[in-house]
């Protein structure tokens, strides 16, 4: 291409956004509003992401000793949990600290507490920390095979549940992102088809003098990318000025659920603002190739 | 240079036959006239030369290329070779004389120095050279034609096709347009003229092809109802 006609693209684009400058604005308009409502479920969607991945570094077993183990086979256990590479933490909890912990847990029971102090049923366990949560299950698995081992507990059915609520706003997340795409890229496809037919002229005029198809069609595809980063940025504007004040209005660091915080602005914005981007120039481009196609036929 | 073999054109919705068995073979640096009355197919016959119109069955053959099988992808590089004025100029009222014509050479990639160079030749030629900064509508019927042949020649292109440049012209101001267009026409350009105009055809004396029902009826040299050579 040539430098000339990148010059002539641009300065083109340029003047037909500003002989449109209502419908222009009125697209930038629709792409913010999409997008800030889409940038709302991002950021739920985010957070949810952020919150499980905090609780699954936090997720540990409790390996459970039958009743009456000897001192041996306990230390065999211990050994053989140490031994395992995927586990990066062994911590004994005798019967004591196991009713120490419960008393801690259950104040207002203590009297009843009281009563076990002598004939402690609670069994003896190793609590155990993984590398990565992802291997928690072979983890429960393996120590579920050494001698002496009762079960394992490592709250199954909590962290399914976790990880079903975080596919459910995935899912609905690209839900959403389709049927606002799909809206933003008619607004835009309306708006850049009012420019190509007050062009049509412009159009059949370049048509016979030999003008490419692509030579036609990329001053409007600048002009609806343009349109469509305008509107990104500026949602990103108004998507991070709330993230900041929904930071700030929870302090920031307010434990939500098992001490999980709200992700941080940095791992969040950067991440919409590319999306925003990225979105904005697919919306724009593909509204304009879709509007200019009937007036290329001549 | 140009041949058109047993080309019919019928259009599909309303089943009118436009043009009917036409054979025609126009060679270079020819200038002819195609006339007719409204609906005879003239417009049909130009449309079909700039790969507008595709005919129902026929050849049309450019420099001994079938354009008919040219793919669409080609098809810009084709119209290159073909200048075109219309009846109603067709110039773009927000660009200068000079942006006119510039334009056509800026959509084939022409280099900037280039452009510079040619504009205020082909502004000369056409009598214009000290309207370049003008306007469209600041300009007369007659100039403002003349931009468009400026605009049509600009690119050296080997045929010409005009449909009705005169139509909307004073009978003084279309004799300078026909003077101009004929002078393009001594330097090697085929030139092709659908008109109504029959005082122009008349004075010109030049190759008449008479349309009527979508078939040619004459197609000779001299006036609008010659009767002289035979092609």
């Amino acid at each position: 291409m040539k430098i000339h006609a990148i010059k002539y693209f641009i300065r083109d684009s340029a003047k037909s956004i500003k002989r449109n400058s209502l419908m222009s604005i009125a697209s930038i308009f629709s792409v913010i509003a999409a997008l800030v409502i889409l940038g709302i479920f991002l950021v739920i969607a985010m957070n949810i992401r952020h919150i499980t991945s905090d609780i699954e570094s936090k997720l540990e077993l409790k390996v459970f000793l039958e009743k009456g183990v000897t001192e041996a086979t306990r230390t065999n256990v211990e050994d053989l949990l140490k031994a395992n590479s995927q586990i990066s933490e062994v911590v004994f909890e005798s019967k004591d600290d196991a009713l120490n912990n419960m008393s801690d847990n259950l104040e207002g029971y203590s009297g009843i507490l009281q009563g076990l102090k002598d004939d402690n049923p609670l069994p003896e366990s190793f609590v155990v920390k993984v590398k990565d949560s992802g291997n928690i299950k072979a983890v429960n698995d393996y120590a579920l095979t050494i001698d002496g081992v009762d079960y394992v507990n490592y709250g199954k059915t909590y962290v399914d549940a976790l990880m079903k609520f975080n596919e459910f706003t995935n899912m609905l997340s690209v839900v959403v992102l389709v049927i606002l795409t799909t809206i933003s890229i008619f607004i835009i496809y309306n708006t850049i088809k009012l420019t190509v037919f007050s062009r049509r002229k412009e159009i059949s005029i370049m048509k016979y003098v030999g003008a490419t198809n692509w030579y036609i069609r990329i001053p409007f595809i600048i002009e609806g990318s343009v349109l469509g980063i305008t509107g990104a940025l500026l949602a990103v504007l108004v998507v991070r000025n709330v993230y900041y004040y929904m930071l700030g209005a929870f302090s920031g660091n307010t434990p939500l659920l098992m001490g999980a915080t709200f992700a941080p602005a940095s791992a969040v914005l950067p991440t919409i603002t590319l999306y925003f981007i990225i979105y904005g120039v697919v919306v724009g481009s593909v509204g304009s190739l879709f509007s200019i196609r009937r007036f290329l036929d001549v | 240079m140009i041949r058109f073999e047993n080309v019919n054109k019928t259009y599909d919705k309303t089943l009118h036959e436009a043009l009917s068995e036409v054979n025609i073979n126009i060679c270079e640096g020819d200038f002819v006239f195609v006339v007719g009355k409204s609906g005879a197919g003239k417009t049909t016959l130009i449309k079909m030369i700039l790969k507008e119109l595709e005919p129902t069955d026929g050849r049309i053959l450019i420099d001994q290329q079938d354009i008919t099988q040219l793919k669409r992808r080609k098809l810009p590089y084709y119209r290159r070779k073909i200048g075109v004025v219309f009846q109603d100029f067709r110039l773009l009222p927000e660009k200068t004389v000079y942006e006119n014509i510039a334009y056509a050479m800026e959509i084939v990639e022409k280099k900037s120095k280039e452009i510079k160079e040619r504009v205020p030749q082909a502004l000369k030629l056409v009598g214009l050279n000290h309207r370049g900064h003008y306007y469209p509508e600041q300009l007369s019927g007659g100039e403002q034609q003349r931009v468009s042949i400026a605009r049509a020649i600009i690119n050296n292109p080997k045929i010409i096709i005009c449909d009705e440049p005169t139509g909307n012209l004073d009978p003084k101001t279309s004799i300078g347009i026909m003077k101009l267009l004929k002078d393009i026409n001594e330097s090697g350009t085929t030139i092709i003229m659908a008109t109504h105009d029959r005082d122009i055809v008349d004075r010109m004396q030049a190759r008449v092809i008479t349309l009527a029902g979508g078939k040619v009826i004459s197609d000779k040299k001299g006036g609008y109802d010659c009767e002289d050579t035979c092609y």
